[in-house]
C-alpha cells in the first residue's frame, strides 16, 4: 500500500491530521489500535468551556473521512516496524481481526442474541457488555466487532450462524500490511493515570470514589447509566459531591507534571452534577485552580454558583463514612484549619499518561522521562497531540493541523 | 480574612534552615497533604504546612514563637506522603535546630554547638579542667597509676568530691541559662498565640509528664515506628542513670560525708542499687543509640535528615554510656591502661552533655516539654475532627 501520509492514532489529533491532509489532496492511511475511531474524545460527555457534546464535532469529522476516498482507515491496527526516513518510510502494520466483515449492517440482532459478556473497556470496566457490540451509536466504522477474548467461547458459534448477512467470521485471522509513506504523524494520545495507585484516596477500596473519566462515561447518554449521575454503590441520588484536584498529579510519586486539563474538566463536571441535581452541593478541592487563558471566566462562573464551594487545599485522606457516604479531609490553607466534608460521590481528577510511555513506538523517537515525545529529537516522524504533552481538544486540533504542514513540507521533492 | 500584614522575608534564615537539614524546604507548594496525614496535628492551625511557608519566607518571629515545631516528633509521615519531596519532617527538625541557636543564652554557645568549628573549644574546656584535677591529684606522676601492683582507684585519679562539685556547679549554670531561654520562649508563645490558658501550668505539666513517660505521641507515628522504641530505651536509660547519680550523690554527700557513716563511698558492689540502676540505664542507652545509628544509616528516608548536630548528640549519648560501662568493666578487670582513659572519657562526655545541654539537641527535652505544657494549657490537642455542617 502506498500513501503520502501515514497517521498513527485515530483520536482527535490523528483524525484532524488525516482529514486536513486528505482535503489538500494527499493520500492518507489512518491507523487506530481500537476497533473504533475517536480516542478519548469519543468517551467524553461534553467539552469545556461551551459544554457542547463532542459528538457533533466527531460526526462532522467522521463524515469528512467517510466521504473522502483519499483516506484509508485501518482499525484494530498497530505499527510493529517502521523503516526509512522522510520521503520513503516503510511501515509494517499488523491488524487484529474484528471477526465481523463488511457485510455488517449494524442491525443489532447479534447483540440481542449474544449471551457472552465481557468487561466493558469503553466504560473503564465498570460494567459488562455483550462480547459482540458497538461502542456507541456513533461508532466509526459503524460495524460490530467481537472482543478478542470471547471469540473462543462456544456460544459465539451460534451467534455467528444466526447472522443473516453472514457478517460474522470467527475464523478471521490477523493480517499484516506494509505501508509506504512519505511522511508519518504520530498521534498515539494518552490514557488516564491508574487511580488505584494513589493509596490515600481510596479508589478501588472506598465505594463511590470515581475518576474524572468515570464521570464522563457516567454522564454520557451512551454510558452505562444512560447519562444518570448516581452513587455507584447503590445508584442513590447525589446530595453532595466533591472533586479532588491533582489526584496523583504534580506528585513525584505518581505523575510529577501537571496535565493542564483536569482543573477545567472538574469545573465542567461540577456543572454536570448541578444540571441533574439543582440542590446538590459541590465541593472542589484545589492546590491552585489552573485555568489557562480566557478559561478563567469559566472558573468565575463556577465560583458565582452559591452551591459550589471551592477549597484551597489538597485532599489527602478519603475514608468510608456511614450510609455509603465518604469523608474527605483537607486543610483549608486560606483559613488554616482542617476541614472534613462528607459526600455521596468523590471524583478524582487524575492526569494524562502518554500511551507511548508503556507502549514504545517501533521507531526512533526521543521521549522525555514521562514518555512524552519530543519533536526536536532528530526524528523525521512528526508527533502531535497529547503524545507530545498534555493538552485539551482545541489545542490538539491546532497542533495536528500544524503537524500536517510539516508533513506536507516533507513530501515536496527537493 | 484577617487584616493585611506586612511580611518581611529573610533569606538568610531560609539559608540557615536549609543548611540545618531543611534543604528541601523550597520544594513545598502548600498543598497541605502534610497537615492532613500528621496524626499529632491539631484541627485548628494544623502543622506543618504553615511552618513550611514560614520557613520559605524566613519568618523568624513566627517560627520561634510556635509551639508546634516541638509538637512534631519527626515520625516522617508527612515527608513520606509529600507529593513534592519537600520533607516537612526534616524542615521542622531544622527549625528546631535553629531554635537552640535562637534562644541560646549566652548566644555564642548556640553558635558553638551548631557547627563542627565549635567542637574543639567545646571539648577543650572539660579536657583542661579534668587534666588540671588529675595533675593536681597525682602531682604529675601518672606512671604510679599504671603500676602492675596498683588497684584501679578512680577516686585517686579524679576524686569524686571534685567531680561532684563540678557537676553541681555546671548543673546550676545550665539551669540558670536554660531558664532564661525558656522564659523567653514562653513569653514569645504567649504573645504570638494571644493565648487564653484554660489549664494551669502545674496540671498541664503533670499531664505532659505522663505523656512523656508513656511516649504516647510516638505511637501515632506511621513511617518511623522504630523511633518510639529507640527513644524509649534512651529516655529510660537516662532516667535510670540519673536515679543512680542521685542515689550516689546522696550516699556520698549525705551518708558518707555529712553523717560520716562507713561503707557509703565508691566503689559500690555490683549488686548495690546504684550499680544496678546505672548498668541497666547504660545498656538501655547503648541499645537505643545503636538502633538510632542503624536506622539513620539504613533507613535514612524515614529516619529524617541527620546533620552534624544530630550525629554529635547521638554519638555523645552513645559515648557516655559506652565509656561508663567500659570504665566499670576495666576497673573490675584491673586493666589500668584502659580503666583510667575510659573513666576520663566518661567524665568528659558527661560534662559535655550536661554543660552544653541547653544548646545541643539534648535541649529538646526542655523546649519540647515547655511547648507541650503550653499547648496543653491552651487546649491545643491532636486532631479531633469536626465535620462541616
Amino acid at each position: 500500500m502506498n500513501t503520502d501520509l501515514l497517521v498513527i492514532g485515530g483520536g482527535i489529533a490523528g483524525i484532524t491530521a488525516a482529514v486536513e491532509a486528505a482535503e489538500v489532496g494527499k493520500e492518507v492511511v489512518l491507523v487506530e489500535q481500537e476497533h473504533w475511531l475517536g480516542g478519548r474524545v469519543v468517551q467524553m460527555h461534553k467539552y469545556f468551556p461551551k459544554l457542547c457534546p463532542p459528538m457533533c464535532g466527531l460526526e462532522i469529522n467522521f463524515r469528512r473521512i467517510r466521504q473522502n476516498p483519499k483516506i484509508k482507515v485501518l482499525t484494530g491496527a498497530k505499527p510493529t516496524k517502521i523503516d526509512g526516513d522522510a520521503g520513503n518510510f516503510t511501515a509494517t502494520i499488523s491488524i487484529e481481526p474484528r471477526y465481523v466483515n463488511e457485510n455488517c449492517t449494524a442491525c443489532g440482532d447479534c447483540e440481542k442474541a449474544c449471551t457472552v459478556e465481557v468487561s466493558d473497556r469503553f466504560n473503564f470496566g465498570v460494567s459488562k457488555v455483550k462480547a459482540i457490540h458497538l461502542v456507541n451509536e456513533l461508532a466509526y466504522p459503524y460495524r460490530y466487532f467481537i472482543e478478542k477474548d470471547a471469540v473462543a467461547d462456544p456460544a459465539m458459534k451460534d451467534i455467528a450462524d444466526s447472522c443473516e448477512y453472514k457478517a460474522i467470521d470467527l475464523e478471521m485471522q490477523p493480517e499484516t500490511v506494509e505501508v509506504k509513506a512519505k511522511s508519518i504523524i504520530w498521534a498515539t494520545g494518552w490514557q488516564p493515570y491508574d487511580a488505584a495507585k494513589i493509596d490515600n484516596l481510596g479508589y478501588g477500596t472506598v465505594p463511590n470514589v470515581i475518576t474524572n473519566m468515570n464521570m464522563e462515561r457516567m454522564a454520557s447518554a451512551g454510558g452505562p447509566s444512560r447519562g444518570k449521575i448516581t452513587r455507584p454503590s447503590d445508584d442513590g441520588e447525589i446530595t453532595r459531591a466533591a472533586f479532588v484536584q491533582c489526584a496523583g498529579s504534580r506528585d513525584e510519586k505518581h505523575l510529577p507534571y501537571c496535565s493542564t486539563v483536569c482543573c477545567m474538566a472538574s469545573l465542567k463536571q461540577s456543572r454536570y452534577i448541578r444540571e441533574q441535581y439543582p440542590d446538590a452541593e459541590i465541593h472542589i478541592f484545589f492546590i491552585d485552580a489552573r485555568t489557562p487563558g480566557r478559561w478563567e471566566d469559566f472558573l468565575q462562573e463556577v465560583e458565582e454558583d452559591e452551591k459550589t464551594i471551592i477549597h484551597r487545599g489538597k485532599v489527602a485522606k478519603i475514608v468510608e463514612a456511614d450510609g455509603g457516604m465518604i469523608t474527605l479531609t483537607a486543610e483549608n490553607t486560606l483559613t488554616g484549619s482542617l476541614e472534613q466534608v462528607t459526600v455521596d460521590l468523590a471524583v478524582l481528577a487524575t492526569g494524562m499518561v502518554p500511551n507511548a510511555a508503556a507502549d514504545k513506538p517501533p521507531v526512533s523517537l526521543t521521549q522525555d522521562e514521562f514518555g512524552f515525545i519530543e519533536n526536536n529529537g532528530g526524528s523525521t516522524v512528526i508527533a502531535t497531540g497529547v503524545a507530545v504533552a498534555p493538552k485539551d481538544v482545541a489545542a490538539s486540533n491546532e497542533e495536528a493541523t500544524g503537524a500536517v504542514i510539516q508533513a506536507l513540507q516533507m513530501m515536496v521533492e527537493k | 480574612m484577617a487584616e493585611a500584614v506586612l511580611i518581611k522575608p529573610d533569606r538568610s534564615l531560609v539559608r540557615k534552615i536549609k543548611a540545618a537539614g531543611g534543604e528541601t524546604v523550597e520544594k513545598c507548594y502548600q498543598c497541605a497533604t502534610c497537615s492532613v496525614v500528621c496524626e499529632l496535628s491539631p484541627t485548628e492551625r494544623p502543622f506543618p504546612r504553615k511552618e513550611m511557608i514560614w520557613s520559605q519566607w524566613g519568618l523568624e518571629d513566627r517560627l520561634m514563637t510556635d509551639p508546634d515545631i516541638w509538637l512534631c516528633y519527626q515520625c516522617s509521615d508527612c515527608s513520606v506522603n509529600c507529593p513534592r519531596g519537600a520533607k516537612p519532617g526534616d524542615v521542622m527538625a531544622a527549625v528546631r535546630r535553629f531554635a537552640f541557636e535562637h534562644f541560646a543564652f549566652p548566644g555564642f554557645m548556640g553558635r558553638a554547638l551548631a557547627s563542627p568549628s565549635g567542637l574543639i573549644p567545646l571539648l577543650l574546656l572539660p579536657v583542661i579542667i579534668l587534666c588540671l584535677i588529675v595533675w593536681q591529684e597525682t602531682s604529675g606522676n601518672l606512671t604510679a597509676l599504671f603500676q602492675a601492683s596498683a588497684v584501679v582507684d578512680f577516686d585517686y585519679f579524679l576524686p569524686h568530691g571534685r567531680t561532684e562539685m563540678l557537676f553541681i556547679i555546671g548543673a546550676l549554670l545550665v539551669v540558670t541559662c536554660m531558664s532564661i531561654s525558656l522564659f523567653r520562649f514562653w513569653r514569645g508563645m504567649d504573645k504570638a498565640w494571644g493565648a487564653q490558658h484554660k489549664t494551669g501550668f502545674i496540671p498541664a505539666l503533670i499531664g505532659v509528664v505522663f505523656e512523656v513517660i508513656l511516649h504516647k505521641r510516638f505511637s501515632s507515628c506511621g513511617a518511623a515506628r522504630y523511633r518510639q522504641f529507640a527513644h524509649l530505651l534512651v529516655f529510660f536509660g537516662f532516667v535510670f542513670t540519673a536515679l543512680a547519680t542521685a542515689m550516689a550523690t546522696f550516699e556520698m554527700l549525705f551518708l558518707h560525708k555529712f553523717l560520716g557513716l562507713e561503707g557509703h563511698y565508691p566503689p559500690f558492689s555490683l549488686l548495690h542499687p546504684i550499680k544496678i540502676f546505672g548498668n541497666i540505664g547504660g545498656f538501655a542507652i547503648v541499645a537505643g543509640v545503636v538502633i538510632m545509628i542503624y536506622q539513620h544509616i539504613t533507613n535514612s528516608e524515614n529516619a529524617g535528615k541527620a546533620v552534624y548536630s544530630t550525629w554529635l548528640f547521638i554519638w555523645m549519648t552513645g559515648l557516655v554510656a559506652v565509656s561508663g560501662l567500659g570504665a566499670q568493666f576495666f576497673r573490675i578487670a584491673g586493666v589500668a591502661e584502659f580503666a583510667y582513659p575510659f573513666y576520663f572519657l566518661h567524665l568528659l562526655t558527661v560534662f559535655f552533655l550536661i554543660w552544653y545541654a541547653p544548646y545541643s539537641q539534648f535541649g529538646h527535652m526542655f523546649y519540647r516539654t515547655l511547648a507541650m505544657i503550653f499547648a496543653r494549657s491552651i487546649g491545643r490537642e491532636a486532631k479531633e475532627m469536626k465535620p462541616l455542617p
